[in-house]
């Protein structure tokens, strides 16, 4: 485990772009990320601000190491980035107690680890003996409940969350943002896209702003919510 | 190889066959009633006269026809595995290689089961089956698992990156079938398309099998050693197309 503030992921001058179709008639390339800069300190909570389609979606994949780059490099002190994903991977004709096995052994835990902590699984997805019905059967929230429940079992060393913090109905939703919460104000090093400026406000130490494929801005959360929201009403993002 | 994939590759492996029993009312009972189907349908055919076979055609058929499924059935599932797996490997980072490896597990389990009722078939039919040469058959699986998982894993590396390949897979294996000496002895051939028809490293497999569980004899190692040597260097291909674009593939599929 890192120290506090010292650089967990280093971007330099990163670009990312991606063909706009398949053919041996040509095809084109269209800027997604480009020219970007940024380090990320362990122990910090870090918000991405953008518009839809700056982006942020892609930054993420980079810093999960799902994919690589096109133009500059990434420096990595560390290899466990994990985006939370809330059903990666769930097969629909399995059970729920199966496929939390096979998503525990995707996200980095041994078999008979996942089996260990079934009972924890069981308790924090509310899910009790359906547990064991297929997992086509199961509605929205009790998948989103078990996706969560796999998800929190795994420690990352950089935690990657996209959008929502809270899943589930109203009674579960507390009790997965206490979870997230209480990460994030640990020690942990969080990265956190949001659209929502209380959420971000509440969160982070510093936001990265997206805009057009560029870093806009980068800085502390006040200073880059106050520069965003000016940019929006000026008609100017 | 990072302990906790192997356990994904196993269980992946294990859950696509459960998921597959899942499918059906009798389950599990298909694991054992598909292929005791598969080689009573041959037995039918050729026995009761529908078509003349020969004497000893139906065990001699099946002897290739039941490693070419393994075979076929992997190569197959391996070549489009990336493209149905594109929204996990969006949300994490996992090697892509592991995808085909849990295809391999999911068709060799399915292989042991039929393997076993091909034995107990033709020990039924009157072959001796349980000699010295059957101590050949575990080498024999391991030479055609890996010959299995190095086409598997140049299929799915190429496949996702060329999407156009697809069709050739597709054709390939459905010429593959018919040079794979499945229907025919190599000795019946001439010469010279006996020396074309060794390059099939399937034919050689399925001609093994043959000595091993029709004339109790040993297969030819030299024969076993060469199919083993090229596909350990295709393996070493498919490694490398792997790595070079592992972190390519969450990008160029589906979009």
């Amino acid at each position: 485990m890192a120290d506090q503030g010292d650089v967990l992921l280093r971007l330099n001058n990163v670009g990312v772009s991606y063909r706009t179709g398949l053919s041996v008639f040509g095809s084109q390339r269209r800027q997604v990320l480009s020219d970007l800069s940024l380090e990320l300190y362990a122990g910090e909570t870090l918000g991405v601000l953008g518009r839809n389609g700056a982006g942020k979606s892609t930054l993420m994949a980079l810093l999960a190491d799902i994919i690589a780059p096109d133009e500059g490099s990434i420096d990595r002190y560390t290899r466990h980035v994990q985006l939370r994903s809330l059903q990666a991977g769930f097969m629909q004709q399995l059970t729920g107690r199966q496929n939390a096995i096979m998503a525990g052994t995707l996200l980095g835990l041994r078999r008979r680890e996942v089996i260990k902590r079934m009972d924890e699984i069981i308790a924090f997805s509310e899910l009790g003996s359906k547990i064991d019905e297929p997992f086509r059967n199961y509605s929205a929230g009790m998948r989103a409940r078990l996706g969560f429940a796999i998800c929190i079992q795994s420690d990352p060393d950089v935690l990657l969350i996209d959008e929502v913090l809270g899943v589930g109905d109203a009674a579960f939703r507390p009790k997965a943002k206490a979870v997230i919460t209480e990460r994030i104000r640990s020690k942990e090093t969080v990265v956190i896209v949001s659209h929502s400026e209380d959420t971000l406000r509440e969160y982070c130490d510093r936001v990265a702003w997206i805009h057009d494929s560029h870093l806009q801005m980068l800085g502390n959360t006040d200073d880059v919510l106050e520069a965003y929201r000016e940019a929006l009403s000026n008609g100017q993002i | 190889m990072n302990p906790c994939h192997i356990d994904l590759v196993l269980y992946r492996g294990l859950s696509e066959l459960r998921a597959e029993a899942s499918r059906s009312y009798l389950g599990i009972i298909w694991w054992v009633m598909e292929p005791m189907l598969y080689v009573g349908v041959f037995y039918l055919v050729f026995e009761s006269g529908l078509r003349r076979g020969g004497e000893g055609f139906v065990p001699y058929l099946l002897c290739g026809l039941v490693p070419w499924k393994w075979f076929d059935g992997t190569v197959r599932s391996a070549a489009v595995v990336l493209s149905t797996s594109v929204g996990l490997m969006r949300q994490l980072y996992l090697p892509k290689y592991l995808l085909p490896m849990a295809v391999a597990v999911t068709n060799t389990l399915k292989f042991g089961i039929i393997l076993v009722i091909l034995l107990a078939f033709m020990k039924l039919y009157g072959y001796p089956v349980f000699t010295q040469a059957l101590l050949y058959l575990p080498l024999l699986l391991v030479v055609q698992l890996v010959l299995t998982l190095a086409v598997s894993g140049i299929a799915s590396a190429l496949v996702p990156l060329l999407p156009d390949l697809r069709y050739v897979v597709n054709y390939g294996m459905t010429m593959l079938f018919f040079l794979s000496g499945i229907f025919f002895s190599l000795e019946d051939m001439s010469p010279e398309a006996q020396r074309l028809l060794m390059w099939n490293p399937m034919l050689l497999v399925i001609e093994a099998y043959r000595s091993i569980l029709i004339d109790a004899a040993a297969p030819s190692l030299r024969q076993l050693a060469a199919v083993a040597a090229g596909s350990v260097v295709a393996l070493v291909l498919a490694a490398l197309i792997f790595r070079r674009f592992d972190r390519v593939y969450p990008r160029v599929i589906g979009s």
